[in-house]
């Protein structure tokens, strides 16, 4: 009776929910029912007149039969359903992985290759653990590396991928199946993954869906016998007479010697050697190697490490990238706001150096200024700039001891434009009239600071021995400076307190007074696209002139030469290129992104980029990269390089038909890849996307194991039913029964 | 004992007390932390029984009133005090000015010439002034030779920037002593004065050589109503200029 009555079976009502389909128009009927509600008795007033009060309960009743009719009706309208978890058994769908790229070609897997075994176990239809999966699932097989494709038979392995991806393989895996919901993928590799994609929101949405990811680990973590070069960190965009500093990552296994000699190769020529000492007790090691390139344009290097007897791998003893060195001439502008020996000394130290140009405006008296080292006998002659189109062609600014004040409004606004927008370096100088003292602290320009400034210091001055610290040891301003010079640098005066930095800021010198008290001597941060660095001393002139300096001593020119270098790196032209990834490979798409500014280095959107790729076999590729209007200044395109060796970039902006600004970059494209880099099995990565998605991590010496793991897993899924009661009879009985009980009572009391 | 020997006794143990008073005080002037102090060479030699020490002639008065000038015409951070070291003296590298005169009379000694060659070559700027005549040329060249036997001395244009870098200098003008403002303007035999320099391996000037004139003497009695204008404006004009152009080149 109840289940004809309501359509389910009781029990069906125990286990399940009510819920109203219609959500959106519940709040509407709602209103409307309590409108009705409220309206409805008002309808009848007239008839509890006419009854007079012995009859008052009359129209209440009739009332009350008709809203009640009018409920049920609108809760029939607003779509009642019965939701129900319902267990389904049904055969569950599992994806199979198989990692196609190079590095499975290592022999490493039990005496045989890591593809060996990938073929025996996992290959379709005839692999040994893959015929066992199904006959637990319905089994579709992939192959991957960069990108997933659906396989039949193991012919279909080349194992000759130069790329390994594997968050992309999953995130593809996963959108190709979201209409058909997988039980578990198992993903067959060695881990070795070199792509640029980030593992976690992958996870992450797999976690969400309950789809279990189990991972095969083939090879071994540990070679028995390797020396790679794993990493080389090197700015790829220097200029002339730059000493450049690699950053050069090495691990090694098992080897008989614990030295080996790394080597840096310009176009086959050595130019820089260095002996490594390789500890026993580690595996691995950074290295720094220093060297400079002396001629403009592209440079193709090669970091290479010599190939030991019974090495695993050799493929991985080289690293090859490619290093622009520019030409372009670095201007300087230095401001000052009083005669100071820093001019000269800083002038002086940078004078061997070709490539920069420093320009100095030193105020001499309240109304002249003196200019130095200006090429046209108007320029500057106004004094600062106050148009971008004067300022941002030069690359660093220096501001000595000249008063904030002495820049208006607008100059203060260019000179953080300058910094932020065009990438420009900005030098602070101590001085009687800097920093707090030169009311800095009250200015626009405190927030470029990296230091604090505290109230101004009262006829401050004390004399300060300066050391680096750790990370200026090895920064690009400091680290060529002789670490056992220090102690002996004559020591350097302050008259700004500076104590604090502020968060986000690197101290790169140090200074103890006196009273040992801690002053900041050279801080630097980043600010929006430019570099800003602090150096509160007032005389490093003393580090050329002082008596215990020898006349010879380049300290001085050191310093001043590389600060200056390393401030003016970061500045960018109007066309700024970023690849992804950095370094191609044969058959692999590289994505173009290209930022471009107008004069005043706003972004600048809808102009017209173009781009010429010549090939190292000297074919051009010619094409227009799209504006991504999203992004204000922001163009794209992608090509796929279909040779190794190196490709030229030439970039042009086209504007009224005229070329306005033009980049070159440079793209190293290997056939390889990065395949034989760090290729060891790298198990805690396959652990971790086990374990964030519930699934099992098993090395592929212990596969017996795999189908027991994944069968058990829900071969059945939990669904849940969605059960419609509107039109249930029970909701059309009780509307006649209420419409009959009214037409009863009218009839009985005689009423229209 | 005649009137002029006492006198003469007199200036000199005031020379002497002066200059020591000034050795001590070059201390004192540093640790008031200016920017810039009119530093004067201090060196051995003949002479210095009428005038005192060769080195100290026109000492304090014309560097006090030379100083007075530089701070008013100029927003330079300068020690209004004179301040004096030995050229032997280790912190003549503090002071990358130099002053130096009557150097007709300058005797180096091995280790002064050394101690000016590091100074000079470190990045020091040395003015010379207050010369006059051939015999004291030939001196001071020779001396000079001791300092820098290769460095030739030449004549400076008046298109360098050192006649520029905050007057505009026209012409070498010969300032004459406060006793020959009237009639011959020249001593001995210099009759023309003279601009000449030292120039570094990077044409930088490291010494301007004033031959022939006497700007420290314009400066000393500046405020002597019968001392010439003329003189004594060109004097601080063209000093101000080697002060600009020694702390920005």
């Amino acid at each position: 009776m109840f289940e004809f009555l309501f359509k389910y079976p009781l029990d069906q009502f125990h286990i399940g929910t009510l819920e109203l389909a219609v959500s959106g128009e519940i709040f509407i009927a709602l209103v409307a029912v309590t409108a009705i509600l409220v309206l409805w008795p008002l309808g009848y007033s007239g008839l509890a007149r006419r009854l007079g009060n012995t009859q008052w309960h009359r129209p209440i009743l009739l009332s009350l039969l008709r809203t009640g009719l009018l409920a049920i009706v609108l809760f029939s309208l607003l779509a009642p359903q019965l939701v129900v978890p319902v267990e389904r058994h049904e055969r569950g769908r599992v994806a199979i992985l198989i990692d196609d790229s190079l590095s499975m070609r290592i022999a490493d897997q039990a005496g045989s290759t890591r593809a060996d075994y990938v073929m025996n176990a996992f290959a379709p239809g005839t692999g040994v653990v893959a015929r066992e999966i199904e006959t637990h699932f319905e089994t579709e097989f992939f192959r991957f590396a960069g990108e997933v494709t659906p396989i039949r038979g193991g012919s279909e392995l080349s194992f000759s991928e130069p790329s390994t991806d594997l968050a992309g393989a999953l995130r593809q895996t996963f959108d190709e199946h979201s209409g058909e919901p997988l039980s578990a993928i198992i993903i067959v590799t060695d881990g070795a993954d070199n792509s640029s994609s980030t593992m976690t929101d992958v996870l992450t949405r797999l976690r969400a869906a309950g789809v279990t990811v189990h991972a095969v680990g083939v090879g071994t973590e540990h070679f028995g016998k390797d020396l790679e070069i794993s990493a080389v960190r090197i700015p790829r965009e220097v200029f002339t007479g730059d000493t450049l500093q690699a950053e050069v990552e090495i691990r090694y296994r098992g080897l008989d010697e614990p030295t080996a000699s790394l080597l840096v190769e310009d176009e086959s020529l050595i130019i820089a050697e260095q002996e490594l000492i390789l500890p026993p007790g580690q595996n691995q090691i950074k290295a720094r190697v220093e060297f400079e390139l002396k001629e403009a344009g592209p440079h193709g290097l090669v970091f290479r490490l010599p190939v030991t007897e019974d090495e695993v791998i050799t493929d991985n003893n080289e690293d090859r990238l490619i290093v622009n060195v520019q030409e372009e001439r670095i201007n300087v502008l230095h401001l000052e706001g009083e005669p100071r020996f820093e001019v000269k000394f800083t002038r002086r130290a940078v004078t061997d150096d070709e490539n920069i140009r420093l320009v100095s405006l030193v105020r001499t008296s309240d109304n002249k200024l003196y200019r130095l080292g200006v090429e046209e006998p108007e320029e500057l002659a106004d004094g600062f700039p106050t148009t971008p189109e004067a300022l941002f062609p030069f690359r660093v600014v220096i501001l000595g001891s000249v008063e904030a004040s002495q820049l208006d409004t607008n100059q203060q606004q260019l000179l953080i434009d300058f910094v932020s927008r065009r990438g420009g370096g900005l030098l602070l100088l101590g001085g009687r009239h800097a920093f707090a003292e030169g009311s800095y602290g009250e200015s626009s320009l405190a927030a470029l600071m990296p230091v604090v400034l505290d109230s101004r210091a009262a006829a401050f001055r004390s004399e300060v021995k300066i050391e680096p610290t750790h990370i200026g040891l090895r920064h690009a301003v400091l680290r060529t400076l002789d670490s056992d010079l220090w102690p002996r640098l004559p020591r350097l005066n302050m008259v700004n307190p500076i104590r604090r930095l502020k968060p986000g800021a690197t101290l790169l010198l140090d200074g103890r007074n006196a009273r040992n008290e801690s002053l900041v001597v050279l801080a630097s941060q980043r600010y929006g696209r430019g570099t800003v660095a602090a150096f509160p001393v007032r005389d490093t002139w003393r580090w050329q002139m002082h008596s215990r300096v020898p006349v010879d001593d380049r300290t001085h020119e050191t310093l001043w030469r590389q600060l200056l270098r390393w401030l003016a790196r970061p500045a960018a032209g109007r066309i700024q290129p970023h690849l992804t990834p950095q370094q191609g490979i044969v058959g692999q798409p590289v994505q173009i992104f290209v930022d471009v500014v107008d004069p005043a280095y706003r972004p600048l959107g809808g102009a017209t980029v173009r781009l010429a790729i010549d090939n190292p076999i000297g074919d051009r590729t010619e094409l227009e990269l799209d504006w991504e209007s999203s992004l204000a200044g922001r163009y794209q395109t992608q090509f796929t390089p279909t040779q190794s060796g190196r490709h030229d970039l030439h970039l042009s902006l086209i504007s009224d038909d005229k070329v306005a600004a033009t980049g070159t970059m440079y793209l190293h494209v290997s056939a390889t890849g990065r395949e034989y880099h760090r290729s060891e099995l790298n198990a805690p990565l396959l652990q971790r996307i086990a374990d964030e998605t519930r699934g099992r991590y098993v090395a592929a010496i212990d596969d017996s194991n795999l189908t027991e793991a994944i069968a058990t897993p829900q071969s059945g899924r939990l669904v849940t039913n969605r059960l419609p009661l509107w039109d249930a009879p029970a909701i059309y009985l009780f509307i006649v029964a209420l419409a009959c009980l009214e037409w009863f009572y009218r009839r009985r009391w005689r009423l229209k | 004992m005649r009137a002029s020997t006492v006198l003469t006794a007199i200036l000199v143990i005031a020379c002497m007390v002066g200059s020591h008073s000034v050795v001590a005080q070059s201390d004192s002037a540093r640790d008031a932390g200016h920017e810039f102090y009119f530093t004067r060479g201090i060196y051995g030699g003949d002479g210095g029984e009428d005038w005192g020490p060769r080195w100290a002639i026109d000492f304090p008065e014309a560097d006090e009133h030379f100083l007075v000038a530089l701070r008013r015409l100029t927003v330079i951070d300068a020690s209004d005090d004179h301040n004096a070291v030995a050229l032997e003296d280790p912190k003549l590298r503090d002071y990358p000015f130099l002053y130096i005169l009557e150097v007709g009379s300058l005797t180096l000694s091995d280790k002064q010439a050394s101690a000016l060659r590091d100074y000079l070559l470190a990045g020091g700027f040395m003015v010379v002034d207050d010369f006059w005549g051939s015999w004291a040329w030939e001196n001071f060249e020779y001396q000079m030779s001791l300092v820098f036997p290769d460095r030739p001395i030449v004549e400076v244009p008046l298109d360098h920037p050192v006649f520029h870098a905050f007057y505009d200098i026209e012409e070498i003008i010969q300032v004459p002593n406060v006793h020959q403002t009237t009639g011959p303007t020249h001593e001995y035999d210099g009759k023309v004065p003279h601009a000449r320099g030292i120039f570094d391996n990077e044409g930088r000037l490291m010494v301007l050589i004033n031959w022939n004139t006497d700007l420290g003497d314009a400066w000393e009695w500046a405020d002597n109503p019968d001392y010439p204008l003329r003189f004594s404006t060109y004097a601080f004009e063209i000093g101000i200029n080697f002060v600009v152009y020694g702390m920005s080149h």
